[in-house]
């Protein structure tokens, strides 16, 4: 035993479990699993001896008491896991202790689970498995109908498996949300799974809540279930922003814009900007994709347009896609928001990211990706993905429509204001009878900018940024007033200060 | 810790019951079924006791989650008890070995 307090931990390799967990699960210990039917419960007691195999070369067994083992041998080789060859090698062996309805054996009197334990044990020893899975308490007290039996039997098993010094999971049924599951007693560490409908989405999250003697991350966590992989964990709130604060700057594609930021976007910096259907959101996408240099590469993920829509934009603007795309230096990904949850939609990015390795990545829009999300979900996954980017010191644009034509803020702008570096208003004008456009930075961290609302206009050539409005306020809200140039000064010191507080 | 069969050749029935050591458990069930047996059953009868920490393999066949277990596996289909088997008159009822129960000598 390790004279350490801090319990010794098992790397799980399950993807983002170990940095939630502070280092994987208790060493020579048993974990609960609970959650309710559809939680992913047998998937996460798989892939936990999946990942052992793969990433660590440690044998597994697996224990199953409700499905056969060519069932499950099939259903999870599905996620790319070559369970067949892992047992031809040595490497992953099952227990069955699931039993055909017909056999379903009638009790008389007391019994123990010696049989279990014998087979365990036998199983662990030939394969020198360090990793043992039990899937699911449930079945076995469905099978044998003792539950305080069965119980006590567990926590026997649990003993037995701490003396191999294996690591295991057993997983449990919970069929209630807010309390915890009997079973919880049997082990020092339960791990809660939840699938969970909210405004009509599916929501999956895994929760610690407890490990005895280890520190761990509190709170529920999103995860999402990739095909070809498996549970993959987003451990949003463990994510730290670093702020590697690169001074280096990158040009918007504007080189009036990049004035009023002050000499550009900054190279790992995430930039949203905001505006109404018509005020050149694509187009500044467009632009700031247009503009890579010499070694930058860009990715465009595109939720609103198909690639012919936007290779005709682009051109409209004098900007050439499918050559940029032809030299290896763009690539464009368009997608319906529709055909995947935004968990998905953050894995397929980060894979995107990961193939293509670019320095500019553009979302056009993120306001596609909230109609299918639930607010949180939706701060989450922009959360997620800023933190992805800023870690791979890429540059981002967001774009993200406002629902309304004049004024308001969007709901997007909301949520995720404070995530982003920067915040550039698009705004429709309405100037004496005309409608015009505005251009406003509101917010730009670590650096000076222009604080005036400055018309531009779209052309052939894209964007051009002009004077301030000098006699128009409320661009912002909407509701416009003309004011005379003897009120002009007092108005901008009234527009700085709801500036500074807004952000 | 296999008992001596009762008679040579294929017997009418085969039970096995599987055990785990020299727990009270096991050998509360290992007398209760040998008592069984001798008591009301005929010599066409054999019992064999496994103990599944000795040949896990033979439990692993059998699938054998609880201890004790006794299974009838001649004839088939076999079936299952789990327990201490503490009522032979169940036992033989629920294995359905009516059929093989020595007719009672007058008291």
């Amino acid at each position: 035993m390790s004279a350490s307090r801090e319990l010794k931990r098992l790397k799980t390799y399950i993807p983002g479990f170990d940095l939630i967990s502070n280092g994987g699960l208790p060493a020579g210990r048993t974990t609960l699993v609970s959650g309710g039917p559809g939680s992913a419960k047998t998937i996460l007691a798989g892939q936990f001896l999946a990942e052992g195999i793969k990433h660590a070369n440690e044998a597994g067994c697996f224990v199953t008491f409700e499905e056969k083992p060519e069932d499950i041998r099939r259903n999870l080789s599905s996620l790319g896991w070559e369970i067949a060859k892992w047992e031809a090698e040595g490497k992953w062996v099952f227990v069955d202790g699931s039993l055909h309805p017909k056999d379903e054996p009638v009790t008389i009197g007391d019994y123990d689970l010696g049989g279990l334990m014998a087979r365990i044990d036998n199983a662990v020893r030939k394969t020198g498995a360090r990793r043992v899975s039990l899937d699911s308490i449930g079945a076995m007290l469905i099978q044998f109908g003792r539950p305080t039996v069965i119980r006590r039997e567990l926590y026997r098993v649990a003993w037995q498996l701490r003396d191999m010094n294996v690591t295991s999971i057993i997983t449990a049924e919970h069929a209630g949300h807010a309390e915890a599951p009997v079973e919880e007693y049997v082990t020092d560490n339960v791990i809660i799974l939840r699938n969970t409908l909210e405004d009509e989405k599916r929501r999956r999250t895994l929760e610690i809540l407890k490990f005895r003697g280890a520190s761990h991350s509190r709170g529920e966590f999103p995860f999402t279930i990739s095909e070809d992989s498996g549970i993959i964990l987003l451990p949003l709130s463990s994510i730290e922003l670093r702020q590697k604060s690169s001074d280096k700057r990158i040009t918007s594609g504007i080189a009036e814009l990049d004035n009023m930021c002050g000499g550009g976007f900054y190279r790992d910096s995430v930039v949203l900007i905001s505006g109404a259907t018509g005020t050149g959101k694509t187009l500044t996408a467009t632009g700031f994709l247009a503009a890579l240099g010499e070694d930058e590469r860009g990715l465009l993920f595109a939720f609103e347009e198909s690639r012919d829509q936007l290779y005709r934009n682009a051109l409209g603007w004098g900007v050439d896609f499918p050559k940029l795309e032809g030299a290896g230096r763009l690539r464009i990904v368009c997608e319906y928001p529709e055909v995947a949850a935004p968990e998905d939609h953050l894995l397929r990015i980060k894979k995107h990211i990961e193939e293509f390795q670019p320095t500019r990545v553009a979302v056009d829009s993120l306001s596609a990706l909230e109609r299918i999300s639930t607010p949180r979900t939706f701060r989450e996954f922009v959360l997620a993905l800023t933190s992805y980017l800023k870690d791979k010191q890429i540059a981002g644009l967001f774009t993200s429509t406002t629902p309304s034509l004049l004024g308001g803020s969007t709901v997007t702008e909301a949520h995720i204001s404070s995530v982003t570096d920067s915040i550039i208003l698009l705004r429709y004008v309405e100037a004496f009878g005309e409608m015009r456009r505005g251009i406003a930075v509101l917010k730009m961290r670590g650096s000076q900018h222009d604080r005036s609302i400055r018309e531009y206009t779209i052309d052939s050539h894209g964007m051009h940024v002009g004077e301030p409005f000098r006699s128009i306020s409320g661009i912002l809200s909407g509701a416009f007033t003309h004011s005379t140039t003897s009120e002009l000064q007092t108005l901008e010191h009234l527009f700085d200060r709801t500036d500074a507080e807004d952000v | 810790m296999e008992s001596a069969p009762l008679a040579g050749g294929t017997p009418d029935v085969l039970l096995r019951l599987f055990v785990t050591g020299s727990s009270q458990r096991s050998l509360r069930a290992i007398e209760a079924v040998e008592g069984m047996c001798k008591e009301f059953l005929g010599n066409g009868v054999r019992l064999e006791v496994v103990d599944v920490s000795e040949t896990p393999d033979q439990a692993e066949h059998e699938k054998i989650l609880a201890t004790p277990t006794l299974i009838r596996q001649v004839p088939s289909p076999p079936r299952r008890l789990v327990g201490d088997m503490c009522e032979p008159e169940r036992v033989i009822q629920l294995l359905g070995l009516k059929e093989y129960v020595r007719p009672r000598r007058a008291e």
